[in-house]
Formats: C-alpha cells, structure tokens, sequence
C-alpha cells in the first residue's frame, strides 16, 4: 500500500515552524553559565522531532543537518559538553538556517543554502573538539565572494547597438515602427542615437508611408533572441542591424565608493547601491580594493573592509550618480575621476581576474546582507496563503451559536405555521432572540480571523537581542499584553512598521551604556512593548528609556529644510514639534543622524498606518525617553458608524472619529477671510464644513436652526460637520466602492442598511482634504494661540 | 449558474464556427434611447433590471446617477442619455437599468447604463457590420464597435469595454452628432 506522503508535507513544515520559534524562544530564555536543564530538554525536543519528521519524508539534508545538532544538544543535555555564548549563537544561526531549508522544501526547491553546509561544517568541529579553525574558512571566502553576484550581474547587462531603418511602406503592411520601439524599451534602457528623416515635400507627403530610420542604443540583461524577436514581424518589411558595443575603449567616469566600516550598522548594503548603479548607468567594470582588510583574527564580520572603484560609461550628471548614494553619503567617502579612452582597458583586465577569483559560491555573508531586507517580506508571502489556527474553544463557540440560532428559527417557524394577532409579542421576542443570535455569531466569526498579537511581536526579542549586541548596548526587552487580539490582515500589516519603530528604539532611542551611566541611568536600557484594547481600537506602545528627542533640533531642522517658518516654529507645541518627524523630508539618514535620530522612513510608517485607518502619536522627553502609541482599528471589515442624514440621504461617520455632536448655532459661528467659517468650541476654534455644500448635493429645506453639527477629529485637529439629523447608530459591513467604480474623495466605501439602499461612509480626513481646511487650520491655529494669550494677559 | 453556463456554450460554438467560416454571428441586446436604436455584446449582459432610485456619489459628473445594492455588491450606474450628451428624462417604472458586466486590465467590474427600453435582440455578423465613419478629430468614434441595418434600420453597436471603461466615463455630447451625421 502507498501513501502519498506529499499531502502531510504543509503539517509538518507548519510543525516544523512552531518547533522552530520554540527552540528560538527557549534559546533566548538560555542562560549560557548556567543552563536550565528543562530549556535545553525542549530545544533538544524540537530539532528531534524535527528531524523525525525530515527523515521520515525523505528531506534527508534536513534530517542530516538536525541530526548535528541534535547530537550537539545530547551532550550538552547529559552534561558531557559546557555551552557558552558562542555556541548559543550558533544555535540561533542554525534555527535561522533550518528555517530557510523549510521554506527551500515549501517551494519544492532542490537548493541547498550555503550557509547550511557552513554552520554544518563549523557543528562538526565542534564535535570535534577544534571550535577555534571553526569561523576560519567562511571569513576566507568572505571577501572574494562579496563581488560574485555582481560581476555575474555585470555580464548580464550589455549594451547593443540597433540600426532600425524600416522600409517605407511598412506602415501599409500593418506594422508600426512605433510599437517595436515601445517594445525594445520594455526590454531596458533605450537611447535613440540617430533618427534619421527623409521627407519629401509636403505636397508628395503620403501618410501612410514611414520616412523615419533609427539607430538605437539598447542597454539589457536580454540576449540577441530576445531582441532578435522584437523585430520578428517586421524583418521582411526593414532592415535590422543588431550589434553588440563592446565599450572597453570608451571614455568614462570612476567613481571611487569608499564606505566607512560601519556601513553595515546604519542598515545600508553597499551591493545594492551598486546593485542600483547597474541598474541606472552603463557600469564597465568595478573593481574591489582589499586593501583594507584586517588580519583574520582581527576580522569583524559586522564590518565593512571593502571599497569600489566602479567605471561608469556614457554621460550623466555627477548629480545623477550620487542619488544612487543619497543613503550613505554620510557613511562613505565618494569620489569621481573623468579616465580617457585608453586608460580605460586596465580595470578591465582585473575585473576579469576578478570573475575568475569569485568562483565559491555564495558565502554567508552574501547571504545575510541579501537575507536582511527581504526576508520579512518573503515571510509574510507565505504565511499569505498558509492557514490559520483556530483556538478549538473559538469553534466550540461558533457551534453552539449556531445551535442557538437554530432553535430560534425554528421556534420562529413554529410560530408563522396558525399565527394570530394575539402571538405578535411572541413574534417580537423570538425575532429581537434572532438579533442576539446574529449579532453574537457575527461577534465569533469575526473573532476566528482575530490572533494575538504576540504573532507580531514574537520576533522582537531575537530582533533586540542581535542588534543591542551588535551595537555593544544593553537592552531589556518587556512586553505587556501579548494576548491582546488583532484581525490577522490588520497584523500583518503592522508587523514592518512595528520592526521599524522597534529598530529605531534601540539604534538611536537607547544610549550606551557608558552613556546612560553618565545621565545617571541603569545600565541596562529598557524597551516596552505594550499592547491593549481601548474602546474599538487596539492600541500598540513602543517606550524607550533612551535619550528622548530633541525639539529643537527638530525644528532647527525643519527651518533648515524649509518645512518651518520661524514664527510657526515658535507657536509650535511639543506634539506638533514632535509630528516633524513623521514629515518625508526628515526620511533621509543624513538628516537623521545629527539629530537624535529617530525619522528613517517615519513617513513610511506613518503612511503605512493611516493606511489601516490608524493613528500614530509620538510622545518624548529630552533624557528621559520616546513613547509611540499606534492605535489601530480591531478589524478593517466591520465598522461602528454612526448614521447622519444630510439631504434626505444618509451617511455613516466612523464612530471612532466623532468627539461630540451638538446644536448647530448659526450665531456662534463667525466666518473667516477664505470662505470658511469657524466656531469657538470652548476655548478652540473649531473649523465648519457644510456637508451638503462640499458633496454639493442640492438644499431644498432652509432651516439652519434645525441643523446638527458633529465634531470630529482628523488627524489631531478637530472639525465640526454640518448634517441635518442624526439617526441611529450601528454596526456596519464596510463595502468597497473602488471594486466596481474608482475612489471617491471624502468617501471611504459604502454599506448596505437594513432596507437595502447603499450608504455612503464618510472619509473625515479626505472631507477636510476636499474642504481646503488643511490651509485654514493654520490661520485657526493661531487664532486660538491668540486667544489663549489674550486669556492669559486678562488673567 | 445555468445562464451562465449557457453563455458559455454559446461562446464556445461561435468559436468553434470561427475557426471554418468567417461568418460568426454574435448575438446583440438592442435598446432604445432618444428613438435610436443601440446594441451592446449580449455576453457581457448580466441582467436587466427596473430603474430604483440609487444612492448619488459626492462631486459625481451628472451622469453618474449613483451606485444600486446589487445583491450585496455595490455597483455604479451610468445614465447613458447624459453620457451621450442627450436630454434627461424622467425616470418612469418602465426605465430600464441593464447591468453588464466591463472587462478592465484590474478585473471585472459591474456596472448599470440607465436607458429607455430594451428592443430586441439580434443575430449579427461581422460582415454586416460598417465601421463608424471617421469624423474628425471632434469627434470620438472609438467606443462604437460599428454600424449595422436590420431591416431597414440603423443599430449603433457599442463596445462598452471602451466605453465604460475609460478612466473617467466620457460626456459624449458629440456622439449624437456622430450618428446623426453617419445617419
């Protein structure tokens, strides 16, 4: 009998993984002085039923490689072997690597990553009892490998040269010269050198014939075939020369990139700058100075020894080429040298020993670099289409609301079978029981796609543990509220952010530790991540007892960059200081740098969450730390609206959003120059939007004194609307509108009411986009700063 | 389900006769708008429903009337008279919202046109069918598929992949010229 065993393969990788961040997480809590016996049991645990299950479906690369380890962890565990640090780290590198050959074995892959056979080898000699040669041969490796990929990258991108003189009646023959053109430049950069025209006189002009001709210069990493197929159609109807430029002998530019050692520790990797100059420029050769590096016992894998010296063809700015730097100006010396034609043929050679030297594959180092930005995301790709655990008590839940419902129906059918009038209070008991049921089997359904969020933050303390080491700072991690529950979409939307803020915290929140001696601190630093429920809201904070920011220096920076006048700057709060970070021109590393460092890519994050209808607040104190609070919406499918009506039609505020409602008063509200009309809400001026007027629907009725008017809040500043009446308030399934149509300003999506019509939900911060208000609040602002000055001087 | 899969069978046989003869018959849902006669690819014909008021979108141009709830989904109507640039009428029970379903580069959408009545529904050929004669510049002809006589009278064919799919859904006001022109 057989059994395909291929249908358990996604539980046992799915095993695997949870084994996995067992072992991570056990690992962590190791004390390397002196180990918990019952810790190092359930890592031994893990990689024995790991490699069970590798042995019994025949990955046998896996089943060998957990077998080392396991060998290593039984003696550990029968205490033939002492542990220290580096063998910890070892392991934690191991988990990494069984992790990537889990994913190798999801994608069916045949692969077997270097750094496997690696650490494999360094297990072995362990065991061996010779651990010291152990990081010998991958430092070797190191430098030669750092410029494989990119010689290999090197050979792919060629430059041709296309002379494409179509005849001229191809046009007549259904072909456009245009649309190979198009096509060709699909293919990658596409300068057009010549275009030759050959008109005759107006009076003979015939459109429908082709007077042009070209020659192309076309820069790709395609082959001729490639090319070749472009012109497939129209190689009868033209005449096609297709020639590869060898540009050895070409006039070009050097760029000396001399990053500093520490490169790797601002989070930049100089191979994909180099990577972008591939890209952008026609690059002839580089060439790698090694000149720099140390000694292999003085060999710090964290540091950068190398520098380039890349040949750039073709003319373009100097301007041009340091934007491909933009990230590392600071952390790198650049330099440019024009080299005439023949001087041009030496680099060249070397670059060819180059090619030569690199044949290793991949080291580990390669490897890690390549592994550090994406690996989060490949992650989250696949946990895409991967399951999701269900608790069995959530399910049990659903089933017995389900029974519930059943019964109710069928107590409502028994009914309907000889009803009489004299039954219609029964009618409305067992239909308001129909309501319950509904509502609370919706609560559960909802509840299934909801997980801790502990799946979001059970990489932190790995993440905190590596960097506060590579950084030399010590640094305690805490988190609260692990179990607090989060829709599964919302998470994994939360998860680069959250990395990013967490990166931040411990790169330039937390000083080190001389430093925080200094200020009178703990050594140890401290990072608290906590998580809980406020309302419908989830919300996340990230506390650092680091350093704090700097307001000044925020707004010395915002001046400097022309965000800031200085007259706002000294109207502005803390918070509103504080906000400058999140602003895109304070994105760039080099800003950041000199001032307390916060701010690489805050705009991203920022962006990201008010993608998820959050909100992100940053709170700080000069010395004594930053605290970021994210609140985010429990779930993006279901929303808490409050319905408006406006005009005999009906709208939904996200309840969320509303401060108060109250009566609108035409006498309280003044209008200023601009058009727009603001009102004191006790010592504020609060802008007014007519809802009618901006969504310009027609006002039949003219009875102001009826109105209504909601205060709202966007984005921290508040805004008063203007409807009609306000109805009821209810749970509402969010609609797409984009599905079958394209956005609407001011509009979020659409639902479904009770009696079937479509209604809209209100987008507040897209309606004070849409009103002009941005500009306004500022005029507002400081009315109220004058108010509150005249208050103060009267008192 | 059964439509459905009838339409496929439909498709699948034109194809098959494609492939022998030139002469493929499409079938055509014809309607009525200002005394014209239009007709649109009866493959892309979801369902055909009487008017009901829709909820208006904010800033909408004028002859987007606002998206129905159509059995859970949201979908956007068109009035085509205003989209042609013709007079509005009134709305009566006998107006008729035919829902077809537009193939975009991002996906299938939904969408209503409001029209006055629903004609008839024709067995067409390509070799019937004349392309819309080329009116300058001024005049956009690109959403007419083309032009045919059945019995005696014209029938504007519409390729509503075009027309309902550019980006912003165009007011046509010259088409009406168009046809009375080509007319």
């Amino acid at each position: 009998m057989s059994v395909d065993l291929k249908q358990f393969h996604q539980v046992f990788i799915e095993e695997s993984f949870e084994g996995l961040d067992a072992m991570e997480n056990a690992l962590m809590e190791l004390n390397p002085e002196a180990p918990d016996s019952e810790t190092i049991n359930t890592i031994f645990r893990s990689a024995h039923s790991i490699k069970g299950g590798a042995g019994t479906f025949g990955f046998k690369r896996l089943a060998d490689f957990t077998h080392i380890l396991e060998t290593l962890l039984d003696q550990i565990r029968s205490n033939s072997r002492g542990l220290d640090t580096n063998l910890v780290n070892l392991f934690l590198q191991s988990v990494d690597c069984m992790r990537e050959m889990l994913d190798l074995i999801q994608q069916d892959s045949e692969e077997y990553p270097e750094s496997a056979r690696e650490l494999k080898q360094k297990f072995e000699e362990v065991l061996n009892g010779d651990s010291k040669v152990a990081s010998k041969p991958a430092q070797n490796n190191e430098q030669q490998n750092e410029d494989k990929p990119v010689c290999n990258i090197l050979s792919r991108y060629k430059t041709w040269s296309i002379q494409f003189h179509p005849h001229s009646d191809i046009i007549r023959s259904g072909n456009d010269p245009l649309r190979i053109l198009r096509e060709l430049s699909r293919l990658g950069k596409l300068n057009c050198t010549q275009v030759y025209f050959d008109a005759p006189g107006l009076a003979e002009f015939d459109p429908d014939t082709c007077y042009l001709a070209w020659d192309l210069e076309l820069r790709t990493s395609a082959d001729l075939s490639e090319i070749e197929e472009v012109f497939e159609w129209v190689i009868d109807d033209s005449s096609v020369e297709i020639k590869e430029i060898k540009s050895d002998s070409v006039a070009h530019t050097r760029v000396n990139f001399k990053p500093h050692q520490d490169i790797y520790l601002s989070g930049n990797d100089p191979y994909r700058i180099i990577e972008e100059l591939l890209i952008n420029f026609e690059v002839i050769a580089i060439d790698v100075i090694t000149d720099q590096l140390p000694e292999l016992k003085s060999f710090n894998s964290e540091h950068c020894y190398l520098s380039w010296s890349i040949d750039l063809a073709g003319s373009f700015s100097q301007d041009d080429v340091l934007k491909a730097f933009e990230w590392v100006v600071d952390e790198a010396e650049i330099g440019f040298e024009k080299i005439e034609a023949d001087e041009a043929k030496e680099p060249n050679q070397s670059d060819a020993e180059n090619e030569t030297d690199s044949k290793p594959a991949n080291s580990n180092k390669t490897q890690a670099a390549s592994d550090k930005a994406p690996s989060s995301g490949r992650k989250s790709t696949s946990s895409d289409a991967s399951s999701i655990r269900v608790g069995i008590d959530k399910i049990d839940n659903l089933i017995n609301m389900v029974g519930e419902l059943v019964i109710t129906q069928s107590m409502l059918g028994q009914l309907s079978t000889d009803f009489e009038m004299s039954k219609i209070p029964k009618l409305m008991e067992g239909l308001s029981q129909l309501e319950l049921n509904t509502r609370e089997l919706q609560e559960s359904v909802m509840r299934i796609r909801m997980l801790p969020i502990s799946f979001a933050f059970s990489r932190f303390p790995r993440m905190v543990r590596d960097l506060g080491q590579r950084l030399g700072k010590k640094i305690h991690l805490e988190m609260r509220g692990e179990n607090t529950e989060l829709d599964k979409t919302v998470m994994e939307k939360i998860g680069d952010p959250l990395v990013h803020l967490v990166r931040n915290a411990v790169d330039h929140g937390i000083e080190l530790p001389e430093q925080r001696r200094a200020a009178g601190k703990d050594e140890e630093g401290h990072i608290i991540l906590n998580a809980y429920h406020q309302g419908g809201n989830v919300n996340i904070e990230i506390i650092d007892d680091g350093k704090g920011l700097d307001r000044n220096v925020l707004i010395a920076k915002a001046i400097d960059k022309g965000l800031l006048s200085e007259q706002d700057a000294f109207a502005l709060s803390d918070e509103q200081a504080f906000d400058l970070i999140f602003h895109a021109g304070f994105s760039t590393a080099k800003e950041v740098s000199d001032v307390s460092g916060r701010g690489v890519g805050m705009d991203v994050v920022k962006k990201n969450i008010h993608a998820l209808n959050g909100n992100i607040e940053l709170h700080s104190k000069m010395g004594e730390g930053s605290k970021i609070k994210i609140s985010l919406p429990l779930t993006l499918a279901i929303l808490d609206g409050q319905l408006v009506s406006v005009c005999d039609q009906t709208y939904i505020f996200p309840i969320v959003s509303i401060i108060e409602s109250m009566q609108y008063k035409r006498e309280a509200v003044n209008d200023i120059a601009g058009g727009c009309s603001v009102f004191m809400l006790r010592d504020e001026y609060v802008p007014v939007i007519k809802l009618h007027d901006i969504f310009n629907i027609s006002k039949e009725k003219n009875s102001e004194s009826q109105e209504l008017m909601v205060v709202v809040e966007s984005e921290g500043e508040k805004v008063g609307l203007v409807v009609d009446e306000l109805q009821a308030q209810q749970q509402v399934v969010i609609k797409s509108l984009e599905e079958n149509y394209h956005r609407v300003e001011g509009v979020s999506g659409a639902t479904i009411l009770g009696d079937g019509t479509v209604a809209l939900i209100l987008d507040i911060p897209g309606i004070v986009r849409l009103a002009g208000i941005d500009k306004v609040n500022e005029q507002v602002r400081e009315l109220t700063f004058a108010h509150k000055n005249q208050e103060k001087k009267s008192a | 389900m059964q439509i459905d899969q009838n339409r496929i069978d439909v498709k699948v046989q034109q194809n098959g006769e494609h492939e022998d003869s030139s002469d493929t018959n499409d079938q055509y849902l014809t309607f009525i708008m200002a005394d014209e006669e239009y007709g649109v690819d009866i493959l892309c014909v979801q369902e055909i429903r009487g008017w009901e008021s829709a909820t208006p979108l904010p800033n909408a141009p004028a002859h987007i009337k606002g998206v129905i709830n159509l059995r859970g989904t949201i979908v956007p109507i068109v009035d085509l008279r205003q989209c042609f640039g013709m007079e509005a009428i009134d709305y009566t029970p006998v107006t008729v919202v035919i829902v077809l379903k537009v193939y975009s580069d991002d996906g299938d959408r939904v969408m209503g046109i409001v029209v006055d009545a629903v004609s008839d529904v024709y067995s067409l050929s390509e070799s019937d069918m004349r392309p819309a004669p080329d009116l300058g510049d001024a005049i956009n002809t690109e959403f007419i598929r083309g032009l045919v006589n059945v019995d005696e009278k014209m029938v504007i064919l519409l390729d509503i992949n075009r027309l309902l799919n550019l980006d912003d859904i165009p007011n046509l006001n010259t088409l009406k010229d168009a046809v009375a022109l080509s007319a």
